[in-house]
């Protein structure tokens, strides 16, 4: 929990110039639906740690398992449904969490 | 995360001027109020996230149970795969490590003019957004002869607790070639596979255990919820099909269950037909939960009519409903969509409390289904308003399991069981 609220201070920091908060894009919406399955950062329980990692890393992962260059059971299905940009947008937001969870 | 961290990280936000919402306490003068009625998937989810974007509003949870049970996972129950008391907790999580006042008490009026709520405990309560997600109401008066006594003899189970246990004893004591009849209600209801998954769990423990009992799915669907991989399983494991089939599923489309006749087991349908059974499983038709319809938040069908760009009511200005409760249609009433409705809410107020336009929703549903003990299919949708605002058929998009070889389909149940663990904390701060 200390790494990720340091995180959020270091990212409120870096946003301080703007005039609303962090999380109100329009990409948090569909952050915060990964957390339904990607809960905890610590114990994934058999389900992947989705925050702090890698943003050009986690985007290729998922940009892959949308277009069928890795399988897996449920994930193409639910990244077919997004756009390459919401893909790439999301793996840089989790890789610096606006808020603490 | 503990209190501590969740003020030190609020300190920080607030310290910087970065907490929107205070935007509407400096007007205000005081701090904003929301409240919200119903602990479960939906209400619970809501006051979290409110507080995740908000550290410094006061966020109250009105619930009269103080333990919550869970239906989803319920079906394992039944079957002796899991025991109730992995279902069932408590809000000190949210109280303590996300500062949400627990009242557990009901509500008996809203008045949405003075924005004030009455309790039963005789206090009034005042709030600037209210939330509504009472779950469901088992309606008793549509089958003839049912009765929520006679649900003491013919358990629903659709509210997981007692009913769930009762059902359990009583498909253990189920005579060797016994009949269990599976009374579905028609569209729409909570939980569209369960159903489907409570034959195949029952089947799993028929097999092994009253190899010459049966399972009759009386349906007054023609077709349901992963048909086609719910049909692939039974043939593959319960001789779906066959003279010794261990489920049949019987579409009553044209000529429904009407009644119910306690004496003899037996359910009859509109044109006469009797089918009698060892255990009758009637689940009811529903609708949203009767403080919905107390206060005139629901329309003919039963159900809350709402926006869904912001969730709130159609009916009565400036109340949000989320979960089973709301006319969500497409979306499914399941506890993941109360979920995702519920963050959407949450960041609706949030956004509101600091006089912006709500985004665009994006929401999602997953339903993993046991169809043995260790194998799972899923469905996955995301779900977006179209051009016109509405959520329409046009904006789906998702599906059903694709892969189904054993390896795959045990793979599912594993992460299901994991994703559910995961969904209960996301929801109700377990730290589980």
């Amino acid at each position: 929990m200390a790494r990720h609220t340091s995180h959020t201070i270091v990212l409120v920091l870096c946003l301080s110039s703007l005039a609303e908060a962090s999380w109100a894009s329009p990409i948090q919406g569909l952050i915060d639906n990964c957390f339904a399955c990607h809960r905890h950062p610590q114990q994934s329980q058999g389900l992947p740690v989705i925050e702090g990692r890698n943003p050009q890393e986690l985007s290729q992962l998922l940009l892959d398992y949308k277009y069928g260059r890795q399988p897996a059971t449920l994930m193409p299905r639910i990244l077919k449904a997004l756009s390459d940009s919401e893909i790439q947008a999301i793996a840089l937001s989790l890789s610096q969490p606006a808020i603490p969870r | 995360m503990n209190r501590r961290q969740f003020l030190k990280a609020s300190l920080a936000s607030s310290l910087l001027g970065l907490n929107a919402c205070a935007n509407w306490q400096i007007r205000s003068q005081q701090k904003a109020h929301v409240v919200i009625i119903g602990g479960g998937f939906g209400g619970a989810t809501a006051a979290r996230y409110l507080r995740l974007y908000c550290p410094e509003i006061r966020i109250s949870l009105i619930e009269p149970k103080t333990v919550y049970t869970a239906c989803p996972g319920s079906n394992r129950v039944i079957t002796g795969l899991a025991e109730l008391a992995s279902l069932s907790f408590g809000y000190q999580g949210l109280n303590q490590a996300y500062d949400i006042d627990i009242l557990p008490t009901r509500v008996t009026a809203i008045d949405a003019v003075s924005k004030r709520l009455q309790l039963q405990t005789g206090d009034h309560l005042r709030y600037d957004h209210l939330i509504l997600a009472p779950g469901i109401h088992l309606r008793w008066d549509t089958i003839e002869g049912y009765s929520e006594i006679l649900s003491q003899q013919f358990p629903h189970a659709w509210q997981a607790g007692p009913q769930t246990l009762l059902l359990r004893d009583q498909i253990t004591a189920l005579p060797d070639n016994g009949t269990v009849l599976i009374c579905p209600p028609a569209d729409p209801y909570r939980c569209p596979p369960g159903p489907y998954e409570r034959a195949s769990l029952i089947a799993h423990w028929l097999k092994r255990h009253k190899p010459r009992a049966k399972i009759l799915i009386l349906d007054p669907k023609r077709s349901f919820s992963k048909q086609a991989l719910f049909e692939q399983a039974w043939r593959q494991h319960y001789a779906y099909g066959s003279e010794n089939a261990l489920i049949e599923w019987h579409s009553l489309a044209d000529n429904p269950i009407q009644a119910i006749d306690p004496k003899s087991h037996t359910v009859m349908t509109e044109f006469g037909d009797k089918f009698q059974g060892d255990v009758i499983n009637l689940i009811p038709p529903q609708t949203a939960g009767q403080i919905a319809i107390e206060t005139g938040l629901t329309d003919q069908s039963g159900w809350c009519p709402i926006n869904p760009l912001t969730s709130q009511s159609l009916l009565i200005p400036g109340v949000h409903v989320i979960g089973d409760a709301g006319h969500y249609a497409p979306i499914p009433k399941s506890a993941f969509a109360a979920n995702s409705e519920a963050k959407h809410c949450a960041l609706s107020i949030s956004l509101m409390l600091q006089d912006q336009d709500p985004t665009d929703p994006v929401w999602f549903n997953t339903c993993y289904s046991a169809i043995t003990d260790d194998q799972a299919i899923s469905v996955s949708h995301v779900y977006r308003l179209d051009s016109e605002h509405r959520l329409s058929q046009a904006s789906i998009m998702g599906g059903v399991s694709s892969r189904t070889d054993a390896d795959s389909l045990k793979q599912e149940a594993v992460f299901g069981q994991a994703a559910y663990r995961h969904l209960l904390d996301d929801c109700f701060a377990l730290n589980i």
